[in-house]
């Protein structure tokens, strides 16, 4: 860690990253869940992205969740329907999940752009002394 | 892709180089400690031996984190593939260092056993 430093800490982005995507693929494969209105929607999660804590690279801190809530949809013929025919159904934008995953891929493969530099570099430098 | 590296902890006979340290010029390379700012470098005054086994007892480091996360890899345990493949990276950086920084080492060696009294 401490020779090729570089490597590291990109290796630390890429973690952040491939859990944003676990996160986005979550919410899609859940996007479509019904509930019942007296139960909770699935709720949207969203990774804390943050500094790490011992400074070299990023870190996941923790998960926040989207809307319990989630959006009362009228839907009579549904088996989950209470008395007045409302289902719950999650708060969750596909356009918004596709564009996170888009951005989440967009830096995962900018982190494994910035380990395949390093490993140039340093092959160069290492060369220098052969 | 590591298991072969198995084959360099032969390297260890490498200790023998500490023969090395009785060439006074190479710690003409004091100047270049100042302009190193790594781990293996604490001081000014450390021999060339020492930094070779502190370099090599990372390489090994990284070897073993390599290796373990490859078995991880076979038995499915690891959720990320791409940490195998930066540490399997890392390990042959640093393989290739030692073997850059022990060449050097050897060749200053021989050239010395070259000089004419």
């Amino acid at each position: 860690m401490s020779t090729f430093n570089a490597i590291g800490v990109a290796s630390t982005g890429v973690t952040v990253y491939r859990k944003w995507l676990d996160a986005v693929s979550d919410n899609i494969a859940n996007m479509n869940n019904v509930s019942r209105t007296s139960e909770k929607a699935f709720q949207a999660r969203y990774v804390v992205a943050q500094e790490a804590a011992d400074g070299n690279g990023a870190q996941v801190g923790g998960v926040a969740f989207g809307s319990a809530e989630g959006v009362l949809t009228y839907d009579p013929q549904n088996p989950l329907a209470d008395s007045k025919g409302y289902v719950r159904r999650p708060d969750i934008d596909l356009g918004s999940q596709m564009a996170q995953m888009m951005m989440a891929q967009r830096a995962y493969q900018a982190n494994l752009a910035v380990v395949d530099r390093a490993k140039e570099s340093y092959t160069a430098a290492i060369n220098l002394g052969k | 892709m590591t298991s072969p590296i198995n084959a360099i902890s032969g390297i260890s006979s490498l200790s023998g180089l500490s023969g090395v340290t009785g060439v006074d010029g190479v710690s003409g390379a004091d100047a270049l400690a100042g302009a190193q700012s790594t781990d293996a470098v604490q001081g000014p005054n450390e021999n060339f031996a020492g930094l070779l086994a502190k370099g090599l007892e990372s390489v090994q480091g990284t070897q073993k984190t390599a290796d373990d996360l490859a078995v991880k890899v076979a038995d499915g345990s690891l959720k990320d593939p791409a940490q195998y493949t930066m540490a399997a990276n890392e390990a042959t950086l640093a393989m290739q260092l030692t073997l850059a920084v022990r060449n050097k080492a050897l060749d200053a060696f021989q050239e010395i056993m070259r000089m004419q009294a």
